[in-house]
């Protein structure tokens, strides 16, 4: 289940699920807390996936999961480059993301792309914002949004440490344009998608809820994409 | 060295982390709620490393149904095969190892207390333990609170957040603390379960407590009492200046950090 892949600059882990023979995909999780409100289900995506023959890799990208790097020292540029050589090593064919994950697919060396409730940087960091303002008004303090553009110490927000300069980067960040490229969102999503599919937005709680649904929902709509695009499942 | 590993339980596949270390007592983290085993902002993994660099075996598990893991999540409640498969994996995995101090926060805590019968496990570190009663559905609302808040109580999602530290109870009502330390019985059946399994316990308990910690006030209700008379008595028992469930700013990392090594050593 678990294996080591090579990047540029270090080596780090990986989940490895499904049929040897099988096209595989490479999942990237959003970073931070929403990663750990989504692994599971994402898990459960990965063996759906699995039992529809095809292979998975989830990696730790470099400053998260097992990584042996801080949140503190976590480069964008990092992620998407580790990304990309995990799915060199794995040899992907496609690219999975979920919510922010999606800043980290663009060097990805595969021709097609899954994205999940895509969400740009601006938003995430809009949403750290408001995170760590609430926790200073809790604290009796404040916090000034411009602080991330000033030079200074990493800024604790919501129990992670996160550098200016990688908040800067994530809030400069946007989901590249792609060929190949499929978007699903749920339907209380407003913004556009190829197709929508029912659900709550389960990256904003810690309960397991209606994940099972919603990840054979989103499994069944990867093989048929995949099916679709001429990708061979393992039998 | 950090190496990812499985190991069997009831039939399901569970993930684990172990880094290794020359030392003979290894530690064996629990996690709580329903948190990956990195643990929330990466804070077990973080723990696992400061305490590796000491020389001491660290191994951390996902329980059936959570993150890399197989099977159904049934809670803190049903985790006990979880546990003791845990222990004696860390065990195979560190041949050298003679000792495990096994460490909860939390449920975790309470799981340990509750489930470790038939596990491999010498030593407990039991911290902010999880007794609160549920609150039952027919309780007529005492006249001083406000309405919103026993919805709040009556939820159990708001309730987790309530006592992990979502929400800072001190600045809530006044009726709200009445009904936390007497309308709701914390001093109740759980409490009753986590003293008669830290009374059959027959290693080292030692107890450990953020001071100013929802879960921590609740479980002191019931430490206090006299059915804890005997084992006030005898467990050590540390109190951390704190008001952070999870041990969240880098003072409080450091107290647990130092409160574990003196466990293991």
């Amino acid at each position: 289940m678990f294996a080591d892949y090579d990047w540029a600059r270090g080596r780090e882990a990986m989940v490895c699920l499904g049929p040897a023979d099988a096209p595989v995909v490479a999942l990237a999780l959003p970073p931070f807390e929403e990663a750990n409100r989504l692994r599971t289900f994402a898990m459960g995506m990965l063996r759906a996936l699995a039992e529809r023959g095809i292979a998975s890799i989830l990696p730790d990208l470099p400053g998260t999961g097992e990584s042996r790097i801080a949140t503190t020292d976590a480069v964008l540029e990092d992620w998407r480059q580790a990304f990309a050589d995990a799915c060199e090593a794995a040899g992907a064919v496609a690219a999975l993301t979920i919510r922010a994950g999606a800043l980290v697919d663009a060097a990805a060396p595969v021709e097609l792309r899954w994205r999940f409730a895509p969400q740009d940087g601006a938003s995430l960091v809009r949403e750290l914002i408001r995170v760590r303002q609430a926790n200073a008004r809790e604290e009796g303090t404040t916090f000034d949004a411009a602080e991330i553009d000033a030079d200074g110490p990493p800024i604790p927000i919501a129990g992670n440490i996160l550098s200016r300069p990688l908040l800067r980067a994530l809030r400069a960040a946007a989901p590249e344009p792609a060929l190949g490229l499929r978007t699903v969102r749920l339907e209380s999503d407003a913004q556009p998608a190829d197709i929508k599919v029912p659900g709550s937005p389960l990256w904003r709680r810690a309960e397991p809820g209606d994940e099972r649904t919603l990840a054979l929902v989103l499994a069944d709509d990867v093989a048929a994409w995949l099916a679709r695009e001429g990708v061979a499942c393992a039998a | 060295m950090r190496r990812l590993m499985t190991f069997s339980c009831e039939g399901e596949t569970l993930a684990a982390t172990l880094d290794e270390g020359a030392g003979g007592t290894g530690l064996l983290i629990v996690s709580g709620g329903n948190e990956l085993r990195i643990g929330s902002h990466r804070g077990m993994a973080e723990l696992a490393d400061a305490l590796t660099v000491e020389g001491v075996p660290v191994f951390r598990f996902d329980r059936r149904g959570i993150g890399d893991s197989t099977g159904e999540n049934g809670g803190y409640t049903s985790s006990g095969p979880d546990i003791a498969a845990a222990a004696r994996a860390f065990r195979k995995a560190v041949p050298h190892l003679t000792r495990i101090v096994a460490f909860g926060n939390c449920d975790a805590g309470t799981a340990l207390a509750l489930h470790h019968d038939g596990a491999p496990i010498d030593v407990l570190v039991l911290s902010n333990l999880w007794a609160f009663e549920e609150l039952a559905a027919d309780t007529p609302p005492p006249a001083a609170i406000k309405a919103r808040y026993l919805e709040r109580l009556k939820d159990p999602r708001a309730l987790w957040r309530l006592l992990t530290g979502g929400v800072d109870i001190a600045k809530l009502a006044k009726g709200l603390r009445t009904v936390a330390t007497a309308e709701v019985a914390p001093v109740g059946e759980l409490a009753e379960r986590i003293a008669q399994g830290l009374e059959r316990f027959g290693g080292a308990v030692t107890l450990l407590s953020c001071r100013r910690d929802n879960t921590a006030i609740l479980f002191r209700e019931a430490w206090k009492s006299d059915r804890y008379a005997a084992l006030r008595a005898r467990l050590p028992y540390h109190e951390c200046d704190s008001a952070s469930h999870s041990y969240q700013h880098p003072p409080d990392k450091a107290w647990l950090r130092d409160r574990l090594l003196a466990a293991i050593a």
